[in-house]
């Protein structure tokens, strides 16, 4: 649960069937500035706006200007953002590095009633893993900067979920070679994402992005298993898509079998309805109330909700890796980092010993806990 | 436009939207950022629903019936306010004119 108060539920589920209601009177001073403060916070201030747009939200004339002030701050930076990616996108085009556009601008663009509803913050492309490399090299060279060094030589390409970069305007641009981190990130299918990407229309040019049932688990997988609290624009998301969207369910359900990921899209589901209290169901949100995920499986989602270990996340994907090089590559990647991996991480100077000790140690509880 | 008001000769033709311009609706308004400019900007009031209107390529004589209609303006009023918008959105690549 996300533990949202029932105006935040009402605004996250604007448009939505919900039982969330918003409140009758005109909200008073501080109970406007939390609701507006949270609202810009979860990116939810296209919703706020909505709310207030088509009538459901009392408000003063002072407090829609303000929704108008900072939702128009918001579609600025979500312009620029689609500038800068059509500019990679054709910069990816012209080396022939197959890409495919996530998040944001995808959902914006397909799956609410106008893209204005939905606010994002960076840019993320999924690019093959044999290409990471290459595309980080790319766009070092045109200025972008990595926070943190690669974890090991190779690590990015072939078990990394993603390579944050930061360009010189300070767009942050997450290059993705999969969809979530460890065991449930190694058994997506990502070749077939490639295959089955459709065309997303941006200022009259088109980028590939997800199929929309690709596009539904990507989302499942960031509210699953993602942060501890899951964003409520992504719970929105997966509403909006089950709800008010073309989808085909049977094919979703096809995916989430083939990449081990029915554990992921019920939990993400259930959290998506509680959220939001939402009363129209669809036949995967029915699925998803009665799904019961095999021990495996729960201790994988345990791995990143309630543990969240990076050291059980490993172990989890060892499963997923099959050659038993690739399986000392990766505990060694993780138990033994580059030191300038670690230089970025903070001051301490025993961090290279005690990342050492804690990855041991904890590998040992997880081992002697399996 | 002449210090009288636009002549119909300068803003006759049909405009639409040109597709490379990436936009948002918002309350009060509409953001654009146009191919050719660093920064987004925000038109208001009837130039929003001027933008509105060129969803699909218009005569000017039907976008400021639409207008006149809508606001209940003399269509010269309208012509003589929506002009200069029309031309200015026009010259930044905002907007494609056919003559």
């Amino acid at each position: 649960m996300t533990g949202l108060l029932d105006v935040q539920a009402a605004i996250a589920s604007s448009g939505l069937p919900s039982l969330a209601a918003l409140p009758d009177a005109i909200p008073d001073a501080g109970d406007w500035a939390d609701l507006i403060g949270w609202a810009r916070e979860e990116r939810l201030i296209g919703m706020l706006a909505h709310a207030i747009a088509e009538g459901p939200l009392e408000v003063t004339l002072e407090q829609a200007k303000a929704v108008a002030h900072h939702h128009t701050e918001a579609m600025a930076w979500v312009l620029t953002l689609e500038r800068i990616l059509l500019g990679l996108a054709g910069r990816l085009e012209a080396q022939s590095i197959p890409h495919v556009v996530l998040k944001g601008p995808t959902v914006a663009h397909t799956v609410y009633p106008d893209p204005s509803m939905r606010c994002y913050g960076d840019i993320d492309l999924l690019v093959p893993g044999r290409d990471v490399d290459r595309t980080v090299a790319l766009l070092e060279a045109d200025g972008c900067r990595r926070p943190y060094p690669e974890i090991r030589p190779g690590f990015d390409r072939r078990f990394g979920k993603s390579v944050t970069l930061i360009r010189p305007d300070g767009v942050e641009v997450d290059l993705h070679r999969t969809l979530v981190a460890g065991r449930f990130g190694l058994s997506v299918g990502l070749d077939s994402l490639f295959r089955a990407a459709r065309p997303l229309e941006i200022g009259g040019r088109r980028v590939p992005m997800l199929a929309p049932e690709e596009r539904l688990l990507v989302a499942c997988y960031n509210a699953a298993l993602g942060d501890a609290v899951p964003r409520v624009m992504t719970l929105r998301d997966i509403a909006q898509m089950l709800l008010q969207s073309e989808l085909d369910e049977g094919r979703v359900l096809s995916l989430a079998e083939a990449w081990g990921a029915q554990a992921v899209l019920a939990r993400a589901i259930r959290l998506s309805w509680a959220a939001l209290r939402l009363t129209s169901t669809t036949g995967l949100s029915e699925w998803s109330a009665t799904y019961r995920p095999s021990r495996a499986d729960q201790r994988a989602l345990a791995s990143y909700t309630t543990s969240r270990s990076a050291t059980a996340q490993t172990l989890s994907a060892l499963r997923m890796v099959p050659r038993v090089q690739d399986k000392v590559a990766l505990i060694t990647a993780v138990v033994v980092p580059n030191r300038g991996y670690l230089d970025r991480r903070g001051p301490d100077p025993k961090r290279y010993v005690n990342w050492w000790r804690r990855g041991i140690r904890s590998l040992a509880r997880a081992v002697s806990r399996r | 436009v002449t210090s009288d008001g636009p002549s119909k000769v300068a803003v006759a033709g049909t405009w639409a939207r040109r597709p490379e311009v990436l936009w948002r609706w918002v309350i009060d308004g509409v953001v654009l950022l146009l191919t050719d400019e660093d920064n987004p900007f925000v038109i208001t009031g009837s130039g929003a629903v001027l933008w509105g209107l060129l969803d699909q390529p218009r005569s000017t004589t039907d976008v400021v019936a639409q207008l006149a209609d809508l606001y209940g303006v003399d269509p010269a009023v309208v012509l003589r306010d929506i002009a200069p918008l029309l031309e200015e959105l026009a010259a930044r690549g905002g907007l494609e004119r056919t003559l």
